[in-house]
């Protein structure tokens, strides 16, 4: 995916490779809300012509790290202005993790904490917080592949002795 | 037919290695899951409500250590909004019914007795004086505290500009809350004659400690509970006259099981009385003593153990109010229509300075409970009528979000897993 490479416009963009060998170009401001782009450019040293490879991170991931930064950048500044600017930012929020199972959350978080995408972690981590709040514990650790480490019999035990704990969660959703 | 066979169990085959490499695949990919960095978690669980903490810390044994850790502690409570708790007695709730009937004849467990409702699911309902009580010293017949009602611990809290009331499953024989400090309640202990209980109503864990020193008359005294900015422990602060009216203090710290007498200014400060329950910011407790035209609020450093008298920046009335604000001491007055809200800047007598003042339509009472540690509006109690407000400080609008009990005292409180010291064998869970 490569974005405009205007002739009208000199549109200073910034090259990365990830892990499946494709290369993207980005806006520069776009790619500056990317910690690690940010300090591997750093304010002088590594000149910005330079691609920067990400072999942690698939271009699947990069194409939505990239809309979001695109589509917060924009909005971010017309928050500051007025009320409605704040509400569309509310929104945009609530709305762009919708559609997205938990799984693909958790592929993205590892993706945005590597590249250390502030804004889209937040939101990210968010999001799978307000998922598994009223979840059961067995479903949470489904959903994060963990395998319990407490044997039956303590297991059994902490549900008789926090059983005030254990109560008032949702079903367990079916699969994602 | 042989070749049919042959051909029939080289298609399961097939099937099968299918079937077992998507299976390998999945299993890798969750592995690669599971490798989600130690901050993500962290920073994933620092967002949940505390009582959904206390369920999924139980995921593996790191999530338990993460949650426990003092450091995620304290980084949940930055995070956590305020809510306000209360007592409510237990016949009055709707929501489930508890029987008063106590098991009788059996040593340990003299607390009444969950009921299933037709209705709900079976609550595990926790009577805070459980385990707190010594079997040996206590007849089992007649204890005058076992007849008398319970009642539940709950809390009111504000989403989305609206509030609802939440449930911590616990119940308990006192009938006022005395103090609260960054989610740790303060009540009676009803069991044993004098006695205080702290409580953090999340986690459930209590401890029962002595009673101050108890005044000639039941009511000239006054308990404020603060946490100490320099070590990040909690005291009891236990202000009481005596028989000649002078102001006395002593102070219950973590460690030491007993009340230690403080120096006390003797400048007649509280000659009219403690008025309300002092306000505790981080490092500090402040009083407005006696209602009425007070004109100073009285402070006392919790790590130090000194008190300063401040002037307030005018009279007070009776529904003004001191409250925290942003981590500073807030001073919320009310004219006729004019709400005026000051800040004092610095702890001790740097000066108020009046920060914003709200309009309203209409003369009417709002009394300020408390302020939105996270979200910063402000709650208030209409006198008439017992509805509460939200006052949003951008948009400069006071919205009505409900109704409360107009005889109930509600307590700024957070929901927290803070703790009243490290972990001893008298803090039970």
């Amino acid at each position: 995916m490569s974005t405009e490479e205007d002739t009208v416009q000199e549109k200073k963009t910034i090259s990365l490779k990830t892990s499946d060998d494709e290369v993207f170009e980005l806006e520069e401001n776009v790619a500056m809300e990317f910690g690690t782009v940010k300090a591997f450019f750093g304010d002088d040293g590594v000149p910005r012509d330079m691609m920067m490879p990400i072999p942690n991170v698939h271009s699947k991931e990069l194409t939505r790290i990239i809309d979001f930064c695109t589509k917060h950048l924009d909005l971010k500044p017309k928050a500051e202005l007025d009320e409605a600017g704040k509400k569309e930012l509310r929104k945009f929020y609530k709305e762009y993790m919708k559609e997205d199972t938990t799984e693909r959350i958790m592929e993205l978080i590892l993706a945005a904490d590597y590249l250390n995408v502030n804004d889209f972690l937040d939101l990210l981590n968010q999001t799978v917080a307000d998922r598994i709040s009223n979840k059961s514990v067995e479903y949470v650790r489904k959903l994060f592949g963990i395998e319990s480490d407490y044997t039956p019999e303590e297991e059994e035990a902490l549900r008789e002795q926090y059983a005030w704990a254990f109560e008032g969660v949702d079903e367990d959703p079916a699969e994602d | 037919m042989m070749v049919t066979r042959s051909k029939s169990s080289g298609l399961l085959k097939i099937v099968e290695e299918r079937l077992l490499k998507r299976k390998i695949e999945e299993e890798e990919k969750r592995a690669q899951l599971s490798y989600i960095p130690k901050d993500c978690i962290s920073n994933i669980l620092a967002r949940l409500p505390a009582d959904s903490l206390q369920r999924l810390r139980f995921v593996c044994k790191p999530w338990y250590n993460i949650v426990k850790n003092p450091k995620f502690i304290d980084a949940h409570l930055q995070r956590s909004e305020s809510v306000l708790v209360f007592l409510t007695p237990v016949g009055k709730k709707n929501l489930h019914l508890i029987s008063r009937k106590v098991k009788m004849g059996e040593k340990e467990r003299l607390y009444p007795d969950p009921m299933t409702s037709t209705l709900q699911e079976t609550r595990n309902t926790v009577p805070v004086e459980s385990k707190l009580l010594d079997p040996n010293s206590l007849p089992i017949f007649g204890h005058p505290a076992l007849n008398s009602p319970t009642n539940c611990v709950q809390f009111i809290r504000f989403e989305n500009g609206e509030c609802d009331i939440g449930e911590y499953s616990l119940c308990c024989l006192s009938d006022n809350i005395k103090a609260t400090c960054n989610g740790l309640i303060l009540l009676d202990n009803k069991l044993k004659k004098g006695g205080v209980i702290v409580l953090n109503p999340v986690t459930k864990k209590r401890i029962a400690l002595p009673l101050g020193t108890l005044p000639l008359r039941r009511y000239e005294e006054s308990y404020g509970f603060a946490m100490s900015d320099v070590t990040g422990e909690f005291k009891i602060v236990h202000l009481f006259l005596d028989e000649l009216g002078n102001a006395h203090c002593e102070i219950l710290g973590p460690y030491k099981k007993t009340w230690r007498g403080v120096n006390f200014p003797s400048f007649g400060l509280f000659r009219n009385g403690f008025g309300l329950t002092p306000v505790s910011l981080i490092g500090a407790l402040h009083w407005i003593p006696h209602f009425e035209r007070s004109n100073y609020i009285v402070s006392m450093e919790v790590e130090k153990e000194k008190f300063h008298q401040t002037p307030l920046p005018l009279g007070g009335g009776f529904h003004d109010r001191i409250i925290e604000i942003g981590g500073s001491i807030g001073f919320v007055t009310q004219e006729e229509t004019c709400i005026d809200i000051w800040i004092l800047k610095g702890l001790f007598g740097e000066g108020w300075s009046k920060q914003h003042t709200i309009t309203l339509d209409t003369i009417t009472r709002m009394v300020p409970l408390c302020s939105l540690r996270i979200k910063g509006n402000i709650i208030f109690r209409r006198e008439k009528g017992s509805s509460i407000y939200s006052y949003d400080f951008e948009q400069q609008q006071m919205t009505k979000i409900g109704k409360v009990n107009p005889s109930v005292s509600y307590l700024p409180h957070v929901n927290s897993l803070v703790t009243w010291m490290q972990a001893t064998a008298d803090i039970f869970d």
